[in-house]
């Protein structure tokens, strides 16, 4: 009888500690923005306002400095802007108050205060900028106080079969104390994987154009001239990824690891949110997830950075959707510490039971939090 | 008419006033009977409302009639409280005040009632103004579409040529065409995303991605750009209500794409639009045939439907599950069949259309009534595409029971006959069939996953791409 009143007691511990770590949940759901700001917000607000195409070249005394992105053919040069941390400030405040953020999100986009953030600046040197200016004929023209230096692209790209025919977007995705990037979109080739590289010393007396395709980036790191260019590549001391997110290259040993097609690089390009990509009407799915360093990914290690569940059907609860069955489910934006969702789900029977974004705050491992709020992020 | 008291009688006398004044002021022939027909117990109505102008307010006109009922109800509740039985030796004050609290609750009820009628009066109102304003409305947009092109109106895409129009069904939103746009698309094709808050997104097809645009500048560029490069513009469009009826759509749509540049000689609209959804789209093209250059559809019910009909007719299962049949705009149409109502309060909506009529219908008067349009019907592309399962089944052999496979006649919503438009018959052009992966039975449709599903995507593209180049090639020539 006594044996038969410790087992039961035992199976009564075991059984609640069981409950307990089902219990345990690792993210807790807030409908609404964040209201505190910090570094991981900054970074989305940034974003938000300046998207994917425009790039960020600095990030001082909170002012940050950004190329605008080209998108046609015939753009005949490259502009800058400015953005402050109080206009960020601002953008967010008014979204916080906003009963309707997705309607005040937009009407902020295209307000005139959108068009004074983007409107280009035009001393350039004083901010020791590249003058660059691209001709009808692609012939670019780039100045700085000291020097100058003119490319003829037809002329330097014949090895990759362009012509006279041929039609380039052309975009500066990166300028630091040593070295100026740009990019060269072949229209003619919807792959982005294809497109090529323009890499240029600050003095402006050396460079070299590559594209960044497997075979392209063997050659280039082959090449130890190349080496003077690794700092323009995002990432962290020894680890560097390519512009199209597609490899991730050690500057010491130039090992080449790829990307998997399912892994999403952050926008700091130093994380890899493992299984964040997802292709066509693919979904992401919920459940466990895990984050790692580019160096730890490139090792092919189990160290990760954040794990974390996020649960699609405790978002529909939380917002009184119709179903737990999502339509359209992806990572709208990742960088470190910060992931935002863009879900869609299903009706019950029919049609849409709703929509969401889920901004998932990382910053406190022991405080994981999911903002829901319907900002119209598709 | 009986005799009152005389404190009520002067009561009601002021009343009477009141009511010739309000009469007066409305010139409501309406007004007059209903105040003839339920308070000539109380006073009789004397004012002229021979005038040509109405001018009515229901509501003010019941806050007066509140005012009356409270104006007794305090006199006799002052009465009562003056009252003291000690100086009421003979009772006689008592029955007075009895008599008079009897009267007055009569004149009230008749205050009442007459409230409840302009109620009745109110709604007929609404209803026909309902009935009546969708046409006005309707001339009204035909009438600025020509004002437009006559004055050669600029909007914020005049000049695109191609357009392709993204229709959602019934409960839902564009949201998932974002896709099927972008990869049927081609790089620097712009994609408007119309969301029913108010919302428009602004897209550029970059790269094989929906790059979403921040500033007006970059997009007037990119518009210009488009242009150039005779481009395409897709709009994923939200109805303003999620169930209206279709005709509702083919007047809201025209309105949008008259304000935005794109309802002229020079541009030709590609539907794509799934579910009910391609019913508004048929509806559109019957109503801008001009304007259209083809349909593309899937998972809509051109027949009446089933679980349309349930929905209107059971309609608390119906909200039960989550569908909001009650939901509509202020169209109602004149088909008494195709209506529904709350509270007395009629509509049409998705529901009550795919309850009472199947799109022949329509059709069929139009073919009579107005043949050059259904002419350029059966000149447009129409695709009619049918989503189905494939289930399984085992032969009963007991020694070898062997799995068949075999398709559903159905995508678990709409019969694939019915998708197919076969009722329409020779204005449906192509009526491909795509299997569906997703979906598991009626609770779990595979008809929700047709924007999805890679065929029918496919299919977006191939129109796309076969419009753009059909219009090139008769332009050369």
């Amino acid at each position: 009888m006594k044996i038969g009143y410790k087992t039961i007691t035992l199976f009564f511990i075991l059984l609640s500690l069981l409950i307990g770590c089902e219990d345990k949940k690792d993210m807790t759901y807030i409908k609404g923005l964040p209201e505190e700001k910090s570094p991981a917000l900054t970074g989305f607000m940034k974003h938000l306002i300046t998207g994917n195409i425009d790039t960020e070249l600095r990030n001082k005394d909170r002012e940050y400095i950004y190329a605008s992105g080209n998108l046609v053919t015939g753009s005949t040069d490259i502009t800058y802007y400015q953005l402050t941390d109080d206009q960020l400030a601002t953008f967010h405040e008014q979204l916080l108050q906003s009963e309707n953020p997705s309607l005040t999100r937009n009407k902020l986009f295209h307000s005139e205060d959108s068009s004074t953030i983007r409107k280009p600046f035009e001393d350039i040197d004083n901010y020791s900028l590249p003058n660059v200016s691209v001709s009808e004929d692609y012939v670019i023209n780039i100045k700085h106080q000291t020097n100058e230096l003119t490319i003829d692209l037809i002329e330097e790209m014949k090895e990759y079969n362009i012509t006279n025919e041929s039609e380039f977007i052309i975009n500066l995705i990166g300028a630091n104390e040593k070295t100026i990037a740009l990019e060269i979109d072949d229209q003619s080739n919807d792959n982005p994987q294809e497109n090529y590289y323009l890499f240029i010393n600050q003095d402006l007396t050396e460079y070299t154009i590559t594209p960044l395709n497997e075979a392209g980036l063997k050659k280039a790191l082959n090449n130890d001239e190349f080496d003077n260019y690794f700092t323009i590549f995002k990432g962290t001391d020894n680890y560097r990824i390519t512009f199209n997110k597609t490899a991730i290259f050690n500057t010491e040993t130039k090992e080449m690891t790829p990307v998997g097609e399912n892994d999403l690089i952050s926008e700091d390009g130093k994380y890899v949110f493992l299984n964040g990509y997802t292709h066509g009407s693919e979904d992401l799915s919920d459940g466990k997830h895990r984050i790692q360093t580019i160096e730890n990914y490139a090792k092919g290690n189990d160290i990760y950075e954040r794990e974390f569940t996020i649960d699609f059907g405790t978002i529909s609860k939380e917002l009184d959707f119709e179903s737990k069955k999502v339509s359209i489910g992806y990572v709208y934006y990742f960088n470190k510490d910060f992931i935002v969702l863009t879900l869609s789900y299903h009706g019950k029977i029919i049609g849409d039971g709703g929509f969401t974004n889920v901004l998932i705050d990382l910053q406190d491992e022991g405080n994981l939090r999911a903002y829901l709020v319907d900002l119209g992020l598709m | 008419m009986s005799s009152h008291h005389p404190e009520v009688a002067a009561i009601i006398n002021r009343h009477r006033s009141s009511a010739n004044s309000m009469l007066k002021r409305s010139q409501s022939r309406y007004l007059y009977n209903i105040f003839v027909a339920n308070l000539s117990g109380v006073f009789s109505v004397s004012a002229n409302v021979d005038g040509n102008v109405l001018h009515i307010t229901i509501d003010d006109i019941k806050s007066e009639i509140d005012s009356w009922i409270n104006e007794l109800n305090t006199f006799i509740e002052d009465a009562w409280n003056r009252y003291d039985s000690e100086k009421d030796e003979s009772g006689a004050e008592f029955v007075r005040l009895s008599s008079m609290g009897n009267d007055i609750l009569y004149i009230t009820m008749d205050y009442n009632n007459t409230k409840a009628k302009l109620d009745e009066m109110e709604l007929e109102f609404q209803n026909t103004v309902r009935l009546y304003h969708v046409p006005v409305r309707s001339a009204l947009t035909d009438i600025h579409i020509l004002y437009n092109n006559e004055t050669g109106y600029n909007g914020d895409f005049s000049g695109m040529k191609n357009v392709s129009v993204y229709i959602h069904g019934i409960e839902s939103t564009s949201n998932e065409f974002l896709i099927g746009a972008t990869e049927g698309g081609q790089e620097g094709d712009i994609i408007v995303h119309m969301r029913r808050d108010g919302t428009i997104l602004y897209y550029v097809i970059h790269n094989g991605k929906a790059v979403l645009i921040r500033d007006d500048s970059k997009l007037t560029q990119l518009k210009e750009e488009a242009i150039k490069n005779n481009g395409r513009l897709h709009l994923l469009y939200d109805t303003e209500q999620m169930n209206e009826h279709r005709q509702e759509t083919s007047d809201d749509l025209a309105r949008k794409l008259n304000n935005l540049g794109l309802l002229n000689d020079e541009t030709k609209i590609d539907m794509f639009a799934h579910s009910y959804g391609g019913r508004r789209s048929l509806q559109f093209a019957m109503d801008y045939p001009d304007h259209v250059r083809s349909i593309t559809t899937i998972g809509t019910p051109y027949d009446t439907n089933m679980l349309g009909s349930m929905a209107d007719n059971v309609r608390w299962l119906a909200e039960w599950i989550g569908q909001n049949p009650k939901e509509a705009s202020d169209y109602l149409d004149f088909n008494l069949d195709n209506q529904n109502d709350v509270d007395g309060l009629y509509y049409s909506n998705a529901y009550t259309d795919l309850n009472s009529e199947p799109m022949t219908e329509d059709l069929h008067n139009l073919k009579a009534a107005n043949p050059e349009v259904y002419e350029k019907l059966l000149e447009m592309e129409i695709t009619a595409a049918a989503g189905y399962r494939i289930e399984y089944t085992y032969t009963h052999s007991p020694i070898n029971p062997q799995r068949i496979e075999y398709k559903t006649n159905s995508d678990d919503t709409v019969s694939v006959e019915s998708q197919n438009g076969e009722i329409l018959g020779d204005l449906i052009d192509y009526r491909p069939q795509y299997e569906i992966e997703d979906g598991t039975g009626v609770t779990n449709p595979s008809h929700i996953y047709e924007i999805e599903d890679e065929d029918f995507r496919a299919l977006i593209s191939e129109i796309n791409v076969k419009m753009l180049e059909e219009a090139e090639g008769s332009m050369e020539k």
